[in-house]
Order: structure tokens, then C-alpha cells, then sequence
């Protein structure tokens, strides 16, 4: 089968950078890279894409006043519709800044996964399953329902689905056991928040005498499939569990600084333990983008700060963790002013970033040249804007 | 990255040391200073005792430093110390003290180790009602400010005792914290120990002054 042949490519082996054509998914389709700089698209770990309906809305409250003032009333009004048009706003940022691929974590997976489809990315999306109702389910038994639905009508492709729980915090025992079982039952993710703020670990410990990943293992959460979102406040214990277990994990820093919740997720000890890392934007209502090279920046400026070190969270490191499994290239002008000079091209990408301009993904030009090819840019930010005054009304 | 604690039993290197333990650090020593001054220049003297029963709770060793009453000479025992313990860096409970920060950070700079303060300039009164809120029992051992009458030695900080010192705050000025040595604070009891420390005090009392004297204490 013909591959797709990317001509007069400067890219990133994996050790050095080297220049020469590549051959790329199976569409037969030709691209001139000369004087772009080719790299392995972003994939965000952990975000709620369609939450840019609510960017900037409650900016600078404290977290709970924040979600219980502004968040979780404007999330009572979801609709179908609002998803879309919120999810198609977070696909066009995304390809703008190089991510053809992120884990989700909202409602109305449905309509996520019609935008995704249409834009031409890939994405493993899954139901934030809650004790409590919302627009889009009753409880949490009518939300794992929904889970195993979409489930049941996967197909290979570039859509996936897995298993969300939200949190410890708002599942109880029994849904979270189930949640395991039906990613068990279909192989898929398990993907949870876990270990966000103090007062999510001091509560658990409160109510199980066990700090909040010591409690998941105990109740056989913690597998391959199992990925843990946030994690900013692990013992040295827990990092032992998540490594023995084979779990991952999803860093999130600029939403655990903006938040506030003061943790920093062990980066160092984590990987040292020989655990999977990735990088998240989290929603674009905590971050408030979801640009990967922003969050590899900032990423790595925290554990260098924090650890009073700076050789840590290095450049590779971040970019590393930022592409994790990237099957798909992003390109940037070499002579993009940001991408100049050229001593080390990994070094500018994460802390001086530049404008992408191309994106391929699955064998398929999604931008050229900066133009998006796949929907009607403008067309989705009016219907966007529309759905977001909704969303206040 | 290997860490010791600055453990004085107060609430601050407590709660430095639930950070610590939460960043995923390798915490291997409490390290407390006694001084041999009854007036100390930096370390809380009122209670100090209590620490080996905290740190047996904890399960972590506890290093023992006695330090001279000389304040320029009053860190080098300190900084022998730490630098026989092999580890990366020192965590504290500074808040606001420039004189105290500044001095540890010269003592770790000189043995080539870090020094990490993760209460540095929090908002002192969000932390303490956190800490209480995290089931932190905050018991206050000296008291040295007007407004905090002998009523307060031996009290566990609660919702009300928090309340009560947010108006002495606004009308005296006192910190909350008691940065400004207002009070001294021990914890009893936390989600980061396993048994509770109990104490048997009387109060000593003299004119706008005092601190418990504990007469005896045990682990639960």
C-alpha cells in the first residue's frame, strides 16, 4: 500500500535531528516540507474539550466558589448542541497548536465524537460518571449505562471511548468497582482525577484511613489500563503502587497552579519508578488553552522551580511526555522567529514554541499552510459564539 | 530527593512536612534543635519535649541538635547535623521570618543541600483554618500577645478559636499564625501521624504570659 511521502523534512528521530523524506500513514499523498521543522503532533492526556464554552467565566475565584458559582450551574444548562459547538472551538485550537489526539472527559460524548469525526483527529472520549445527575444522565448507574452504549459501538478508527469516573470524591465504592470492570470487560482506559487537591487526600484518608491512591489499589483500581489524572499530591507509597501496578499518569500543571492546589505532582520520582507520563491541558476553563506547548513550557518551569534544580523536567523530557504514542506530525517554519537560531530545535519548540502551520493526521492533511481544511473555520466560531451567550443566558 | 524536616512539633514544620511527604519526597529525618538558651532565638522551646512522642507517631527518626544560646554560633550544630544526614535538601515551616529563612538557606547554601519552604508567604490565616479543617489538632502551648489570655493554653484550634482570633487580629494586629510569636502551637494529632500524642499540663501563668508545663505525656 502507498504511504504518504512528507518531502525535504527536518525532524526529530528520536535522538538527533535529521533531515530527509519520510513516508507517513497509507493516503498516497505528497507534502512539501521544505523549511518546516516536522515533529510528532501533541497529544493532550487529560481535557474536557467542550468546556471553552465556559473559558474566562468565574476567572480568579477560589476552586469550590469557582465551581459551585459558576461551573457546575452553567454545566446544568449543557446541551447537546452546546457541546458540539463548544468541542468544534477546542478542535480548532488544537490543531492550531499541533494536537491531533487527546484523551476526554465530558458529557454528551456523542456529540464530541461527531465534532472529532468532522475535523478529522483522534481522540478516546469518555463519560465523566458522577453520583450525581446531569443533563446528560440520571445517576451513576444511568451514566454507566451510557458508558458501556458508546462502548458496545466502537469501531476501529481514529474515535475511541474508555471508562471515566470523575474522582474518589464524587463516585462512591460501588461505581468505581463497576467503572473498572466495564474497561475490563471492553480493554479499554480507565481514566479518573485522583489526588488534585489537599482536601481530596485528607478526606479520603479521613473515610478509609488510606491516602487516595493507596485506596484505589486496595479496592482494585490500579491496573495497565488505569490512568490517573492530576496526581499533585502522591507519597512516595502511592508512586510505589501506581509503578507496581503499571498505571499512568496525566500531569496537569498549569491547572494545579492556576487552581491552586499547590501540589506538584513528583515528576522525577514518578518516571525514576519507571511509570508513563503524559501531559494534560485539562479543561479550557482551568487553564485556560490547550496548547501543548504552553503546558510543556510551564511544566517544566514548575519541577525546575520547585525542586530548586535546573536539570530537571528537561526539554526532552516535556516533549516526550507531550507526545506520548504520537502517530501523527505537526510543522513549524524553521524560520519562524521563536524556532531561530537553530542550536538545539526541541529546546525552542518547548520553551519558545512558534506558530504551527500544517497538521497530518492518519495520512491526511487536517492544515495547510495554516488554512484548515477539514470543516469551515469561521463558520464554527460564530455558532461557537452563539453557543457560549447561550450557555450564560 | 531525599529530605529532613525541621521538627519543631508546631503546627508549621507539621504541616511543612505533610507537603513534603505529598510531593512525593523521600522524607528520612525529623531534625529538632533544643537550645540550651531559655530564651530562644529561633527554635520554640515551650512543649520542645513533646517532639520525640510526635516523631514516634510520625515513624520517622528523630535528630536531637542542642544548640548554644549564642545566636551566631546558635546554627552551627544544626548545620553539623544536617550535613552528616545525606540528604538533598531541608524542608521548613518558615512563613514570613526573612531573618529565619535567610539563615537556614545560608546554613544548606554552606553544606551544598537545598532548603524548601513550602508555607513561604501563604495566606497565614487560609492556612491555619486548612489545617484544622484537614483534622490537624492544633494545641496551643505558650501564649505571648495581648488578647490571648491563659484560657487559651492547652485549647485545640477549632472553627470558634478561629473566629475569636480573627477579631483579636483586628483589634490588636496578631497573626493568625502567630508568625510574630503571639503564640506557640503543638500538634497533637494530624492525618499524617498514627496515634495521637496526649498531654497532662498545668498552666504558668505571669502577668500577660504563659505556656503549659507538661507534666505527662504519652501516645494514644
Amino acid at each position: 500500500m502507498l504511504k504518504m511521502l512528507i518531502r525535504n523534512a527536518t525532524y526529530f528521530d528520536g535522538k538527533n535531528i535529521v533531515k530527509g523524506d519520510m513516508r507517513h500513514g497509507d493516503s498516497g499523498e505528497e507534502f512539501d516540507a521544505a523549511g518546516k521543522f516536522v515533529f510528532p503532533a501533541f497529544n493532550n492526556g487529560h481535557t474536557h474539550l467542550a468546556m471553552t464554552l465556559m473559558r474566562g467565566a468565574g476567572d480568579g475565584e477560589k476552586l469550590q466558589d469557582w465551581l459551585d458559582n459558576t461551573i457546575f450551574p452553567m454545566e446544568q444548562r449543557l446541551t447537546p448542541d452546546l457541546v458540539y459547538k463548544g468541542s468544534m472551538l477546542g478542535l480548532i485550537e488544537m490543531i492550531r497548536t499541533g494536537t491531533s489526539r487527546f484523551l476526554d472527559m465530558y458529557y454528551f460524548v456523542e456529540e464530541t465524537a461527531k465534532a472529532v469525526e468532522k475535523a478529522g483527529l483522534r481522540a478516546t472520549l469518555g463519560t465523566p460518571i458522577t453520583s450525581f445527575g446531569t443533563p446528560y444522565y440520571k445517576d451513576a448507574k444511568d451514566a454507566l449505562r451510557i458508558a458501556e452504549r458508546q462502548l458496545k459501538s466502537m469501531r476501529a478508527g481514529r474515535v475511541g471511548y474508555c471508562v471515566s469516573p470523575h474522582s474518589i470524591y464524587l463516585n462512591d465504592e460501588e461505581t468505581l468497582i463497576k467503572a473498572r470492570e466495564l474497561a475490563d470487560k471492553y480493554h479499554v482506559w480507565l481514566s479518573l482525577h485522583v489526588s488534585e487537591t489537599r482536601k481530596e487526600c485528607v478526606d479520603c484518608h479521613e473515610r478509609t484511613g488510606k491516602w487516595p491512591v493507596e485506596y484505589l489499589d486496595g479496592i482494585g483500581l490500579l491496573g495497565e489500563n488505569t490512568v490517573l489524572i492530576h496526581a499533585a499530591w502522591l507519597t512516595k507509597m502511592e508512586i510505589r503502587l501506581i509503578a507496581e501496578n503499571g498505571s499512568s499518569v496525566i500531569h496537569c500543571p498549569v491547572s494545579n497552579m492556576k487552581l491552586a492546589s499547590g501540589g506538584v505532582m513528583p515528576l522525577h520520582e514518578l518516571l525514576d519508578a519507571g511509570v508513563t507520563v503524559g501531559l494534560g491541558t485539562d479543561g479550557a476553563s482551568s487553564n485556560n488553552s490547550l496548547d501543548m506547548r504552553e503546558e510543556m513550557k510551564i511544566g517544566s518551569l514548575l519541577q525546575k522551580s520547585h525542586r530548586w534544580d535546573a536539570t530537571a523536567a528537561n526539554a526532552r523530557t516535556m516533549f516526550r511526555m507531550a507526545t506520548l504514542g504520537s502517530t501523527d506530525f505537526a510543522f513549524i517554519r524553521l524560520d519562524d522567529v521563536r524556532m531561530l537560531p537553530h542550536h538545539d530545535l526541541i529546546s525552542n519548540l518547548v520553551y519558545s514554541g512558534g506558530a504551527v502551520t500544517d497538521l497530518i493526521v492518519d495520512g491526511r492533511l487536517i492544515m495547510k499552510g495554516g488554512e484548515i481544511l477539514t470543516f469551515d473555520e469561521e463558520q464554527a466560531k460564530k455558532d461557537f459564539e452563539e453557543a457560549s451567550l447561550e450557555l450564560i443566558k | 530527593m531525599k529530605i529532613a524536616v525541621l521538627f519543631s512539633g508546631g503546627k508549621d514544620s507539621n504541616y511543612a512536612l505533610f507537603c513534603a511527604t505529598h510531593y512525593g519526597w523521600d522524607v528520612t529525618h525529623l531534625v529538632t534543635a533544643f537550645s540550651s538558651s531559655p530564651e530562644s532565638y529561633m527554635y520554640h522551646v515551650p512543649a520542645i519535649e513533646l517532639t520525640r512522642l510526635a516523631a514516634e507517631s510520625i515513624g520517622l527518626p528523630l535528630i536531637e541538635v542542642v544548640t548554644p544560646p549564642d545566636p551566631e554560633a546558635e546554627l552551627m550544630p544544626l548545620r553539623d547535623a544536617l550535613k552528616e544526614l545525606n540528604v538533598d535538601g531541608i524542608v521548613s515551616g518558615a512563613l514570613a521570618s526573612e531573618y529565619q529563612r535567610r539563615r537556614l538557606d545560608q546554613i544548606c547554601q554552606d553544606i551544598g543541600i537545598k532548603s524548601f519552604a513550602p508555607l513561604w508567604h501563604k495566606v497565614q490565616r487560609d492556612y491555619v483554618r486548612e489545617m484544622v479543617g484537614e483534622g490537624f489538632g492544633i494545641m496551643v502551648t505558650g501564649c505571648y500577645a495581648e488578647g490571648l489570655d491563659e484560657s487559651w493554653l492547652g485549647k485545640i484550634l477549632d472553627g470558634e478559636a478561629l473566629d475569636k482570633l480573627d477579631r483579636l487580629h483586628r483589634k490588636y494586629g496578631i497573626s493568625v499564625a502567630g508568625e510574630g510569636g503571639e503564640y506557640e502551637s503543638f500538634v497533637a494529632y494530624g492525618p499524617h501521624m498514627r496515634r495521637r500524642v496526649c498531654v497532662e499540663y498545668e498552666k504558668e501563668w505571669k502577668r500577660d504570659s504563659g505556656k503549659i508545663i507538661v507534666k505527662n505525656a504519652w501516645l494514644e
